[in-house]
């Protein structure tokens, strides 16, 4: 069966983030003035990458069962794509770094934040928040030029780490591409496999249109735009193994539903993947 | 009635260290009064590979089932009150003051395991009886004569998934504990052997026992831990069996 491959730290899983800053990302999301796009891109993509490190965190050390990485996308004031592997120590070429790197790279910041106290109320408490990338947003959207770029680093971790789980991408974008039409590339992503299966696209979309959020879903029709169902086509089919493991966290998806969110969360993704033997997912 | 000394048997995920075998397996058993054995408790339990210092945990429990064994006369074990030492104990030793931010917050949720354990007890006329409680997937075989007697709390190869009932070292985590403990009682046969093993070992028991063969057969041939690796190393390698920390303990009544 496809999608079934052990990830262990042999046989690591790979997950790159795309990460659009194109100056559009400035403006502020559906429904939350003042919190900008690129500002839930930046919190979209540390809180993955968080659950990631939870999940790969036995107490005092981390497993790699991941290689992550992490490549922003925009253009110069002339159109030219600038892309950049954000992780020191990295290139486009092989911008992966293993998970535990990953986690010694991180910014740790101290933040208020609200827990249940064990009776019913929130404790405001101090924990530290590990931080990776900042806002940032300027000029145009090659997304035509990262999916490129992506394609080539993935083609060569493949051949590296051929009987693998399939990597997947996860695309963060307002979803306007300035460099043609990204959809074929896509596509030619999804044909990208390994011994288990084919590569699998995520697409994160954030818009400022005023529409409902929508996550996972099965068809396009409930998409407010024309971009939005361009990343719906774009992003892959949830395979049956993924959908079992949802399953065990209490989420259904259809048969047909897709790695999109529009507006909505991407965390749960990293719950879909199974490293071995988990808890109840409602641990406080 | 006597029991065997048991045997004991544990190894780790292939491409994992030793220290980071989650699965414990304990046996207390030379409890005896006057010559007469007055009790003895086996325990195994396997940590969750998601939760942080499960290992810590797994250890704990078994220790604790076979140290201060409970009285599972009735279905209240594990109780608050019994778990409390046991998850007090668990706490005080994780370095709070150096542990890394994921290890916090991991650590704040709880540590998790499975745990699976008999006791055994005199009866009136020199026989010997036992108990026995599972939460989770690790699993207890009684093989009587040859044949599989009894297979709990799983007796189907199906029924093994990656989120089995857990026992938390967070409290706060241990809501419905009591109805997911599965409790079951017998009277021990001379020649019964008992085989406690966590979960892709059972599994692996129950998946050969349904495709008609003994499986038991090979498990008690086992003599020693090079024995047991060579062994599991096989089944690995022509992946009959799952990858995973593998624990067993047996023991036979005579």
């Amino acid at each position: 069966m496809p999608y079934s491959a052990d990830i262990s730290r042999n046989n690591p899983a790979c997950i790159l983030f795309l990460i659009d800053q194109s100056g559009s990302m400035t403006e502020a999301l559906s429904g939350q003035p003042g919190f900008r796009k690129m500002d839930q891109a930046a919190e979209a993509l540390n809180g993955i990458l968080n659950s990631i490190s939870l999940r790969c965190s036995q107490g005092m050390e981390i497993r790699d069962y991941f290689e992550i990485g992490v490549i922003a996308y925009t253009t110069d004031s002339r159109g030219n794509p600038t892309l950049q592997s954000t992780f020191n120590d990295t290139s486009l070429d092989n911008p992966f770094l293993l998970i535990s790197e990953v986690v010694d790279s991180a910014d740790i910041e101290e933040r208020m934040v609200k827990e249940p106290d064990g009776a019913g109320g929130l404790l405001e408490v101090a924990r530290r928040v590990p931080v990776w990338l900042r806002p940032a947003a300027a000029a145009g959207t090659p997304m035509c030029e990262a999916l490129s770029v992506a394609s080539r680093s993935l083609h060569t971790w493949i051949n590296q780490h051929p009987d693998s789980y399939p990597p997947i991408i996860i695309n963060i974008t307002d979803g306007v591409s300035t460099d043609g039409d990204p959809e074929p590339l896509a596509q030619e992503i999804m044909q990208l496999q390994t011994n288990d299966g084919s590569v699998l696209v995520f697409n994160c979309h954030l818009s400022s249109v005023n529409a409902m959020p929508i996550q996972f879903p099965d068809n396009a029709e409930l998409l407010p735009d024309e971009y939005a169902r361009k990343l719906f086509r774009m992003s892959s089919v949830f395979p049956e193994s993924v959908r079992s493991q949802a399953a065990t966290i209490d989420l259904r998806l259809g048969e047909n539903s897709r790695g999109f969110v529009f507006n909505a969360n991407m965390e749960s993704l990293v719950q879909f993947l199974d490293i071995g033997t988990r808890g109840p997912s409602n641990l406080h | 009635m006597l029991l065997s000394p048991p045997k004991r048997f544990s190894i780790p995920k292939e491409g994992n260290l030793p220290e980071e075998n989650e699965d414990d397996a304990e046996a207390v058993f030379s409890v005896k009064t006057n010559g007469q054995l007055t009790g003895a408790a086996v325990a195994v339990s396997d940590g969750a590979s998601e939760s942080a210092f499960s290992s810590l945990w797994a250890t704990t429990l078994a220790h604790a089932f076979v140290e201060r064994p409970p009285d599972l006369t009735d279905d209240q074990f594990p109780s608050e009150d019994w778990l409390e030492p046991s998850q007090e104990f668990w706490e005080s030793a994780i370095p709070w003051e150096r542990i890394p931010w994921h290890g916090e917050a991991k650590a704040r949720q709880g540590a998790l395991a499975t745990l699976v354990g008999v006791t055994f007890a005199p009866t009136p006329a020199y026989g010997l009886s036992w108990r026995a409680v599972a939460v989770g997937d690790s699993c207890l075989f009684v093989v009587r004569q040859d044949d599989l007697a009894l297979s709990f709390p799983l007796d189907s190869p199906d029924d093994f998934n990656n989120n089995p009932t857990l026992i938390c070292s967070n409290p706060a985590n241990n809501q419905g504990l009591g109805e997911n403990a599965l409790h079951m009682a017998g009277e021990c046969v001379s020649g019964d052997w008992f085989i406690l093993a966590s979960d892709a070992l059972s599994r692996w028991l129950l998946e050969r026992y349904a495709a008609g063969e003994k499986p038991w057969q090979a498990l008690l041939d086992v003599h020693s831990s090079g024995e047991f690796s060579d062994w599991v190393g096989e089944r690995r390698r022509d992946h009959s069996m799952r990858n995973d920390d593998t624990t067993m303990i047996t023991l036979q009544v005579h």
